[in-house]
Parts: structure tokens; C-alpha cells; sequence
């Protein structure tokens, strides 16, 4: 990379946060950004009582004309700048402020006046027990990329006006939605425009450079590559910090989707290769800036319908840039597959072991596996968007939310709640599907209140505008504008539900290690006097992702209870999708959950995602892998990611590039999903711990988040010790 | 069958080709100065005890029958003196303090787990590994096992020291894919100094197996100032024998030193330069 390029790092980490200000990486839309040029916007102050104005003089209103206002102000009031530093604007992220004012209160509102009973017994009582967390989900969501490529920002204006024009017989809401829709997208062009003629005001090459797009991009669609990254990272900006709704790929495809572009330039000697590297890096750094801890997705590769690959020259420009600039975010996802040649192959995992930030998602299981659920063709199947860590979805056609969060052990602890004490293991067992039965069909019917008006708390004017069936239907594409409009459920802490079951059913009924009334004493005082006990169970076998018989028998009937869930009707014309991955919940979960047999203390976390419960994977990544599959992962609709960790000394050299490919060869056969190799030492992880200046960049990478290991706390970072000191070298 | 051993690796990707699984046999007839499984030498079940592991919880001193272990406060002490290597304390130590080495183990058994992995060989062109120790020394024990694994279609390996009788050696042949065949000096009686036997058995059966025509990776670990000068000596050697293989070298570490203490031993390693 250029010399310019990395004199410009330390001003791109700091564009959106002062780094050496404390910043929180868990707060949504905490990235903010300041100093815009001097006279080109008002005062974060201004701004909040302006649009507090705004909302006051029109709350008569439907609340998408509302918030189309506000928005349309912001666009014309933030402070802007074009920097030296930069290949990109300054845009500010209003997030963090506009949140509270619009979505926060409205959703208040909504669940105040329009939710019944039952849903806020639901939602208070079973999340206070642990067993639930639920929210309106605004997260997943892709534009059309390839529309917005295709006719630019005034063309999806004008197809807003076109629709606008052509619907008959329009509601106040409807009426509503179109207008705010066209309102703001103007108020984008105009920004453009306003960007363009500060860029001209500065007289570089490179701000130059940046007004000609920026034009371009104001008056049609993107003509150059890097027309196309200043579109994504607008739309990106506007979308997520303007119309608070996650913006979840940067392209649906980046290497595809640039490709033409590319090749063109070149030949037209518009650019060279070299000059591509940099306006890549400067786009890729500015999530780097942004900083959030869930990270900036971003994909590749995958395959055609004709069966060839989807890698081509961008691929590896991206991938060998991404390795070259040496950071975390945004996040690479990789599609591999049967057609993937051995030599990428070999790329992205010498890119892997080397600490490079990739999930690889198993295409041919998902792309199948989207065929048969959704009916769509192959040609659908194979441009299927990932559209979060792991999360998929039908490119343009599908909004899919997660509002429910599901703790998988809670049915456990409500089974000893009853007086009734289950004869046999079997009736235990049955007691517990029951107990979640009841979890997951109250989530059905409780959720149903709250999605009937996803529209009403953040209505989505940028996302929905450019969904074509958004405008056909005439309704947000959170609502049921999209042609598939799914609900999820996301399931956490798989590997602690079977522990628990398998401790039921050895330490009380196999065994008879203690009686039912005993170990039900001691859940209740968290083990006090029961310490025998507790460590019975936590030296037990027969936990989750061992390879172990007992375990991995019950991981398949938890497992296909879950699934069993997936494709029941939703209130948006959709289904429910369901996947395994826990964020940050099972540490959530944790904290309001009572001690459980497996023996895992009260508070104590449960298991992350699709791993085992801290410490309790003892036979390594061969046996953790058997027993995830299991599960069956491929049929996870909204996903499912394997987190493997491997010690540093078993992917070296050739040797371990044969190990590594056939790791991710049987999980792609076996109906995988996606997996996240992890490649470390507990030596390296306890000398960051020690010198945590050392290793600033030493990263973590967990199913799909990045984490810097020296942003955890000291327990957090003791836990991955413990796993890496788990795994064989 | 029975056979003794410490344990499994599985994952092993440095024990012949692909992913492997490999199983440590106990008992060896060398007594090599950088051995880094020493749990592995004595042919007897050890205990091993890894001081810096125990959270004086005491459990171990509440179920050993023998009355072997004191916990007392921070006092603590293991008495391998009357220790009768039950294993108990090493079931209930939660944070695997205490630890067997050397089960009897129903080759069988051994089966089982090595066929869980097969996946895994099959997709990288592994298999599984004999190792040890010397696990020839238990070599009627390695025929059943390889037996078994010939007839599920697997790859087998042996990791060998070389200091067995010519018999045996014809014994695993049939069964053995490959060996990993171990050179520690050319010199008798260096090799002497180093391992506590000279090593002219070992080179006859090497040059036997070549002979043999046997698929053969050889393994040196380059022990600073005892036989780091003598790598291209010995990569000739090998070649002059028609292995095509290229000599393995094997970095030395001294991270087994703490197992030298958790068995009782004082034994110090060679230092690293
Ligand atoms: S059981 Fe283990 S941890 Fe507890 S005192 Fe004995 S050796 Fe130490
Ligand atoms: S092995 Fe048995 S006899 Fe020896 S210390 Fe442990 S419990 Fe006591």
C-alpha cells in the first residue's frame, strides 16, 4: 500500500472518535464524528432541539412524514468536511442522538397504547426470569445494491416518483410514505451536491477527484469503481446514522460487484492498479474508524449458476489489500464451495492462519438449503446475500428480523420449578420441550403485536426505497414491503441446555449420584453444601461438543425441537427463520439465571453460540466439529456458525494447510454453515493479557465478532485463555 | 487386548501425513535427556501431579484410600511413596491437578476413538499414529489395533525409536503405511550418552526396513551442542539408505519440564542454547 495511505491512518481512526477518548464499542451509533468544516452545519445541540422542533410542529402527522423531516433538516444541517486525509466526506452519525427521540419513544408509545396484556407479561416476566429478550429489530438489512448501481440515487427518486404517480387509491400512511420517501432522497442528491462543492472549494487532485464523483453520483449512476465504494459508503452513512436501520454488506458481493467497474476503468486507463488498492483501503478503513464492536460485514466470492466461481481479479485485491492495511473491520465473509479453485482456497486460509479476519460461509449447504425452504431458482439461490455475520437472505427480496431472543437451557430451571418430579430421565426430558415449547410458541403469538407496526417506530426510507417490491406493495420493507418478510428466532446457549439435560439424566437418573429433591436443594442454594455434587457434574463426560455419544444424541433432539419451529407463519406473510449464535446473551442470560445441574453457578455465563460451555471442550477441534454437526447447521435458515479454535503450531506450513482445508472440507460435507477458524495460543493470549501495549491488535474472533483481546475485560479474556489452553497443540 | 497407555492426540497434524489421531503407548526402553514425555518412559502407571494446578480444595486427601495425599491449608503433600495409583483423586480433581498415566486399555477401546476421527483422515490423507514411548514394546497390542484399522480402510503409522527385536518389527510390517522412524546419533557411542543404549540395533533395523521396502519418515530432534552439528551427516545417511522422504528436524523445547515435576523427577532438560 501507499506511503500517502498509512500517513493518513491515524486520521482515518480518529474520523469518527477521538481514539484516546474513551469510546464504547457496544453502544449503538456511539461513532459520531466532529469538526466539520466551519460554517458547513450547526451544533449537536442545535440539531436535537431543531428536530425536537420539528416533531412537535408536525405531531399530527404520520410519524414516517415525522421522521422524513427530521431527516431531510439533518441532511441539510450536519457539518460536513472533505479532508485531505480522506478519499471520503465527513458525514456525522446522529444515531446516538436521534435514537431517543424518535425510535425510543415511539416504540414506548406503541408498546404503551398498542400491545396487549400478554405481550408485555410475556416480554417483562419471562426476560426478568432469563429466558427471553425481545425488542423491535431494525438490524440485517441490505439494500438493492445492484439497483442503486444500476440507476444511482436519482434513479431511485425517480422510481419512488413513478410508483408515487402510478398508485391509486393511497391511505394517509401510504400517502405519506412515498412523499417522505421522495423527500428524502432529494435531500440525499442535495447533499451530494453540497459535499461536491466543498470538495471543489480545496484544490487538491484528490479532492478534485472526489467532487467529479460525488457530481456523478448526484446526477445519475455510479460510472467509475470508485463511484460505486462513494455510493456504498453514502448510502451506508445516510442508512445507518441518518434512518437507523443496519446496513449490513458493503455490496452484495464486493469483488462482483466491482469487477465491472474495475475492468472498465482500466480499460479505459481511468485508473490503475495501484490507484484501486488505495481507494479500497481508504473505504475499507473507514469501518475501522467507525470501530463498532460487532463489526462491518463485507462478502466475496461464492458461485456462478453455471457452476464456475464467483472469485475473480477484485477477490484477490480485496482479500491481499484487506491483509496488506492489517485491520479487523469491516469483516470479511468468504463464500466457499465445490467450485472454489484449490489455489483461493489456499489464499484465504494462509490469510486465515496469518490472523486475518474471515468467516467462511459453506455456500453449496446454504444455497441448497435456500432452493428447498423458499422455493427460489438457483439462479436466486447462488446470489444469495449474508446479510450479518451468518446471517442469509434472498438478495432484494427479503427483510428478515430478529426480535426474539431465546435462552435454550431456561427450560431446564422451569422444569424444577414444578412440585411434580419427572419418574424417568424421559419425562424430564419431555417436561423440559415443553417448558420451550411453551417459550417459543408465546414468542409466536406475543411477537405478532409488536411486528404488526415495525413501520411505526422506525419507518425505513432509504432501505425501502430501493426495494422494488417495497414500492409495488407500498409498504416499509421492515413492514411486508420485501417479497419475503421473515421473523427469527435466535437461539443461545445450545451447548449449556445439553449439559444440563445430560447431567439430569446421569447424576440423577442413571447414576443416582443424587436424588431429584437433592439436586433441585441444590440449584435453589447454588450448590452451598452441595460442592461434591457440583463438581460431580462439572466432571462429567457427557458434555456438548465432545464427540461423546449421550451428549451428541441429545444435541440432535434439542437441536430438531428448535428447528422444528422454523417456517411457522409469521404476521408480516412470512415465516420464522431461526439461528444458533448467542451475541452478547449469554452473558445476558447468564447473569438472570439461577445455578443449573450442568453444574454452572447462578450469574455464571452460559455457552456462547454453537461452543461448548467454557472449559468443557476437551477433545478438540475434530470432536467439537463432529458434534456440531449434529445439528444439522445447513438448515438453520438465518444461520449457524462453528467457532473452532486451533493452536497456532497445528496450521503451520504445508501440513497444516492440508489440516486446515480438510477441517473446513468436512464441514462443508457434513452440512455445515459457516465457520470461524481461530488461530492462537494461550502463550500469545496471557503475554497480551501481561502487555496488552505489545499487542494492540491482537484480535478474537468469535462466529462472526471481532473483538481486540484487550478491549475484553480481565474475566473475558481469562475464558479464552482457558479455551486455548484446551485445545491440543 | 490390553494395551497401556497415556493417551490421545487427536488433531495431530506432526505425527505423518493429514489430520491424525495418535496414541501414546507407555513404557520405553530409552532414557533419552530431552525426552519431552516422560510420563511415557516407565512401562508402571504413574501419578503426576502438577503443583501449580491445585486449589488445595482437598477432595484428593477426603477419597484416597491409602491415605497418600495432605492437603492443609496451603501445606500440601502427595506421597507417592504409598500411593497405590488408584486414580481416584485424579477422578475428582476438578482442575486436573492430579492425572493417570498409563491405563490398561482394551484395544478395543483404542479402536473406537481412533475410528472416531475417520472423517477427518479420509479428507486430509491421514490416519492414525502408534506412539509412545516406544509402542513396540507392546507390539502384539499395535497388530490388533492396525489390524483393525487395515480393515476400515485407514492409514496407520508407527512411531518407533528403532530399539525393538528384529521379530517384531516383522510382526508390524504387513500392518504398518509408514514409519516415523526416529535417529538420534550416528555415533554409538554419543547415541549412548544421549539416550542410555548405543545405537546399533536401531540403524540395522532402519536400514532392515528400508530394505524392506517400507514407507519410512525420518525424525531428529536437533539437540543444541549434542547433535545439532551432524544434520546433513545424517540427511546423507538417510539418502544413502534410498528414503525419499527429506529428514524431519524437530525443533527442541524444554516445555516438558514440568512434567518431569508432576512425576517426581529433578531430571533437568537440556537448556535451549
Ligand atoms: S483434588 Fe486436585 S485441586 Fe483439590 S487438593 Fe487435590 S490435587 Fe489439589
Ligand atoms: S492414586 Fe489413589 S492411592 Fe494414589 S493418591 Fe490418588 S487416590 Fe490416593
Amino acid at each position: 500500500m501507499t506511503e500517502a495511505f498509512f500517513a493518513d491512518v491515524p486520521f482515518l481512526r480518529g474520523k469518527y472518535h477521538k481514539v484516546d477518548e474513551p469510546f464504547d464499542s457496544f453502544d449503538r451509533f456511539a461513532y459520531h464524528g466532529w469538526e466539520g468544516a466551519a460554517g458547513t452545519g450547526i451544533s449537536d445541540e442545535e440539531m436535537i432541539e431543531a428536530v425536537k422542533d420539528v416533531m412537535k410542529k408536525n405531531v399530527h402527522r404520520p410519524r414516517v412524514y415525522q421522521k422524513a423531516l427530521c431527516e431531510k433538516y439533518i441532511l441539510e444541517h450536519s457539518p460536513i468536511d472533505i479532508n485531505e486525509h480522506d478519499k471520503f466526506p465527513l458525514f456525522y452519525s446522529w444515531g446516538r442522538l436521534l435514537r431517543p427521540l424518535m425510535w425510543v419513544t415511539w416504540a414506548r408509545e406503541n408498546e404503551a397504547n398498542k400491545l396487549s396484556e400478554f405481550y408485555r407479561d410475556y416480554r417483562h416476566s419471562m426476560a426478568k426470569k432469563g429466558a427471553i429478550a425481545m425488542w423491535g429489530d431494525y438490524d440485517h438489512s441490505i439494500p438493492d445494491w445492484r439497483l442503486l448501481y444500476k440507476v444511482g440515487f436519482p434513479g431511485i427518486l425517480e422510481n419512488v416518483q413513478i410508483a408515487h404517480r402510478k398508485a391509486a387509491d393511497l391511505t394517509e400512511k401510504q400517502e405519506a410514505f412515498f412523499t417522505s420517501m421522495e423527500m428524502v432522497w432529494k435531500s440525499l442528491i442535495d447533499l451530494c451536491l453540497r459535499f461536491a462543492g466543498l470538495a471543489k472549494t480545496k484544490g487538491t487532485a484528490r479532492a478534485e477527484r472526489e467532487a467529479e464523483s460525488l457530481y456523478r453520483l448526484a446526477a445519475g449512476a455510479p460510472k467509475t469503481a470508485y463511484d460505486v465504494l462513494m455510493l456504498i459508503y453514502l448510502f451506508f452513512m445516510i442508512g445507518e446514522s441518518v434512518d437507523l436501520t443496519q446496513v449490513r454488506s458493503l455490496g452484495s458481493g464486493l469483488d462482483h460487484d466491482l469487477a465491472p467497474y474495475y475492468e472498465a476503468d482500466l480499460a479505459a486507463g481511468r485508473t490503475t492498479e495501484e490507484e484501486f488498492r488505495e481507494d479500497l483501503s481508504y473505504f475499507l478503513m473507514q469501518w475501522t474508524g467507525i470501530g463498532n464492536y460487532w463489526g462491518q460485514p463485507l462478502y466475496l466470492g461464492g458461485t456462478n449458476p453455471d457452476g464456475t466461481t464467483k472469485f475473480n481479479a477484485v477477490s484477490h485485491i480485496i482479500l491481499d489489500t484487506y491483509r496488506k492495511i492489517g485491520i479487523y473491520n469491516p469483516k470479511i465473509q468468504i463464500k466457499v464451495g465445490k467450485s472454489t479453485p484449490d489455489s483461493v482456497l489456499t489464499e484465504v486460509l494462509d490469510a486465515i492462519r496469518h490472523n486475518t479476519s474471515i468467516v467462511l460461509i459453506c455456500e453449496d449447504n446454504v444455497r441448497r438449503n435456500m432452493e428447498k425452504v423458499y422455493g427460489i431458482t438457483p439462479e436466486e439461490a447462488c446470489d444469495f446475500d449474508v446479510k450479518g455475520c451468518y446471517e442469509y437472505a434472498v438478495r432484494a427480496k427479503e427483510t428478515s428480523t430478529a426480535p426474539l431472543y431465546i435462552n435454550m437451557p431456561y427450560g431446564v430451571l422451569a422444569v424444577f420449578e414444578d412440585e411434580a418430579e419427572p419418574a424417568t430421565y424421559e419425562e424430564f426430558e419431555k417436561a423440559y420441550f415443553e417448558k420451550m415449547g411453551k417459550v417459543y410458541s408465546d414468542g409466536i403469538k406475543a411477537i405478532p403485536e409488536l411486528e404488526t407496526y415495525t413501520d411505526e417506530p422506525n419507518p425505513t426510507l432509504f432501505y425501502s426505497a430501493t426495494i422494488s417490491a417495497s414500492l409495488e406493495k407500498k409498504a416499509d420493507a421492515y413492514q411486508n414491503g420485501t417479497t419475503y418478510n421473515n421473523t427469527s428466532f435466535v437461539n443461545s446457549g445450545i451447548g449449556s441446555a445439553v449439559d444440563c439435560l445430560c447431567a439430569v439424566k446421569i447424576l440423577i437418573y442413571d447414576k443416582k449420584i443424587c436424588t431429584y429433591a437433592e439436586m433441585k436443594d441444590a440449584l435453589k442454594k447454588n450448590f452451598e453444601g452441595y460442592e461434591s455434587l457440583r463438581r460431580a457434574a462439572l466432571l462429567l463426560p457427557e458434555k456438548f461438543g465432545n464427540g461423546n455419544p449421550l451428549a451428541d444424541e441429545i444435541t440432535e433432539r434439542v437441536a430438531d425441537f428448535a428447528a422444528s419451529f422454523q417456517g411457522t407463519p409469521n404476521v408480516r406473510g412470512g415465516f420464522w427463520k431461526m439461528t444458533v449464535h448467542s451475541a452478547r446473551h449469554f452473558i445476558i442470560f447468564g447473569s438472570r439465571m439461577g445455578a443449573t445441574p450442568d453444574g454452572r453457578l447462578a450469574g455464571e455465563e452460559t455457552s456462547k453460540n454453537s461452543s461448548p460451555v467454557i472449559g468443557m471442550d476437551r477433545n478438540g477441534c475434530t470432536a467439537l466439529m463432529r458434534s456440531v454437526l449434529r445439528t444439522k447447521p445447513y438448515r438453520f435458515t438465518e444461520g449457524h456458525c462453528l467457532d473452532c479454535m486451533l493452536h497456532s503450531t497445528s496450521v503451520e506450513g504445508e501440513e497444516g494447510m492440508i489440516a486446515m482445508k480438510a477441517m473446513l472440507k468436512v464441514y462443508m460435507e457434513g452440512g455445515g454453515s459457516a465457520v470461524q477458524f481461530n488461530v492462537l495460543s494461550a502463550d500469545t493470549l496471557k503475554q497480551a493479557q501481561k502487555e496488552p501495549e505489545r499487542f494492540s491488535n491482537l484480535q478474537i474472533r468469535v462466529c462472526g465478532w471481532n473483538v481486540l483481546f484487550n478491549d475484553m475485560c480481565k474475566e473475558e479474556q481469562d475464558t479464552y485463555i482457558l479455551r486455548a489452553e484446551n485445545i491440543a497443540e | 487386548m490390553i494395551a497401556k497407555i497415556t493417551d490421545y492426540k487427536r488433531f495431530a497434524v506432526h505425527d505423518g501425513d493429514g489430520i491424525r489421531t495418535t496414541v501414546f503407548f507407555k513404557g520405553c526402553p530409552l532414557r533419552c535427556e530431552w525426552c519431552h514425555n516422560p510420563e511415557t518412559q516407565s512401562f508402571n502407571t504413574e501419578m503426576g501431579f502438577f503443583e501449580h494446578k491445585c486449589t488445595r480444595c482437598g477432595v484428593c486427601a477426603s477419597v484416597c484410600p491409602a491415605g497418600a495425599q495432605t492437603v492443609n491449608g496451603e501445606a500440601r503433600k502427595f506421597d507417592r511413596e504409598i500411593c497405590r495409583k488408584c486414580g481416584k483423586c485424579a477422578e475428582n480433581c476438578l482442575p486436573k491437578a492430579m492425572t493417570v498415566w498409563g491405563r490398561d486399555t482394551d484395544t478395543e477401546e483404542i479402536c473406537r476413538v481412533l475410528l472416531e476421527d475417520r472423517d477427518f483422515y479420509e479428507t486430509s490423507g491421514g490416519g492414525i499414529t502408534l506412539s509412545g514411548g516406544e509402542c513396540l514394546c507392546q507390539a502384539d497390542a499395535c497388530v490388533e489395533i492396525m489390524k483393525r484399522m487395515k480393515e476400515e480402510g485407514i492409514s496407520t503409522a508407527v512411531d518407533t525409536c528403532g530399539y525393538v527385536s528384529r521379530e517384531t518389527l516383522d510382526k508390524v510390517i504387513p500392518y504398518t503405511d509408514m514409519f516415523l522412524y526416529d535417529i538420534k546419533h550416528l555415533d554409538s557411542a554419543k547415541h549412548k550418552e544421549g539416550t542410555g543404549v548405543g545405537n546399533e540395533r536401531i540403524l540395522e533395523n532402519l536400514e532392515y526396513l528400508a530394505k524392506c521396502g517400507c514407507k519410512i519418515e525420518i525424525r531428529m530432534p536437533v539437540i543444541p551442542g549434542y547433535n545439532d552439528s551432524i544434520t546433513e551427516d545424517v540427511s546423507e545417511y538417510v539418502a544413502s539408505l534410498g528414503i525419499e522422504r527429506p529428514v524431519k528436524f524437530l525443533k527442541y523445547h524444554n516445555l516438558a519440564q514440568s512434567k518431569y515435576k508432576a512425576l517426581g523427577s529433578d531430571h533437568q532438560m537440556p537448556p535451549l542454547k
